[in-house]
């Protein structure tokens, strides 16, 4: 694989990661 | 601020930071393309360290106070705090295979930092041990003021012990930090880019942490002066 290959996989986990993250930050809390 | 406007800022911080980080700062000179990879690491690195300083503050603010309002705080940036050296981890490994030709080795940073992320993955199970909510969220406070001992311990384990990784370039002894300055600029963006993003994740998820915490709509309740009282949409908080 070229540098730029693990570049863009290197952003494409970043942005996945995030989007998860803004995604499960306002779904509703359970009971604790 | 409101949740929407730490939203449009971080988005807009974040196309920034990746036009500055992909486009605007060159190639390194000895790592080539591979070294862009820098501008998700490292400000991923430092957003952990920041969530897990916040997980401090707010633990010691809820065994102090005692209010549930703290640990919620606590855990909302405990959250991003583990999404964010998850990351760290996953980049590294990317960045290590066309530099150090392994994704992993038992180097020190590396090790300690994957401890950090198994403290704070504990951090969040430990409340479920507890006896009710209150007791639960006493031992996570606990741990959450114990566990941040591992953040200087993965900063300086460059430092303290011998390490393939190396050792930081902008946090570290030196005052006249060894990069250019374009790549510094595209650097300060991207950490920006990374502590607004955490800002609205944080505050998105103490919100939904709150609303647990509220009374549902049409609920029934009993007012001090002992008048049955309806909790409207609007009231709310």
């Amino acid at each position: 694989m070229t540098d730029a290959g693990y570049v863009a996989i290197g952003y494409l986990i970043a942005i996945a990661t995030w989007a998860l993250l803004i995604w499960w930050s306002g779904r509703r809390a359970g009971q604790s | 601020m409101t949740t929407r406007t730490w939203a449009v800022l971080a988005l807009g911080a974040a196309a920034v930071a990746a036009t500055m980080g992909l486009v605007v700062a060159p190639a390194d000179a000895v790592q080539g393309e591979a070294q862009r990879l820098m501008y998700v690491h490292v400000p991923a690195a430092w957003t952990a360290y920041v969530c897990f300083a916040a997980v401090l503050v707010a633990s010691i603010g809820y065994l102090v106070r005692r209010d549930r309002r703290w640990d919620d705080r606590a855990r909302a940036a405990a959250a991003t705090g583990v999404a964010m050296t998850a990351l760290t981890l996953v980049s590294g490994s990317i960045w290590g295979l066309p530099t150090w030709g392994t994704a992993w080795t038992w180097d020190a940073r590396l090790v300690s930092t994957a401890a950090l992320l198994l403290v704070y993955v504990g951090y969040l199970a430990v409340r479920h041990a507890g006896r009710d909510a209150e007791h639960g969220a006493r031992l996570a406070a606990v741990a959450g003021i114990a566990g941040f001992a591992m953040v200087p311990v993965v900063h300086f384990s460059v430092l303290w012990w011998r390490t393939l990784h190396q050792p930081p370039t902008i946090l570290g002894p030196s005052t006249s930090p060894p990069i250019d300055a374009t790549m510094a600029a595209a650097l300060v963006a991207s950490v920006i880019a990374f502590q607004l993003l955490a800002l609205w994740t944080i505050s998105r998820r103490y919100a939904a942490l709150r609303r647990r915490a509220a009374p549902a709509a049409g609920t029934r309740l009993t007012a001090p002066n002992d008048r049955s009282v309806l909790v409207s949409e609007g009231d709310r908080s």
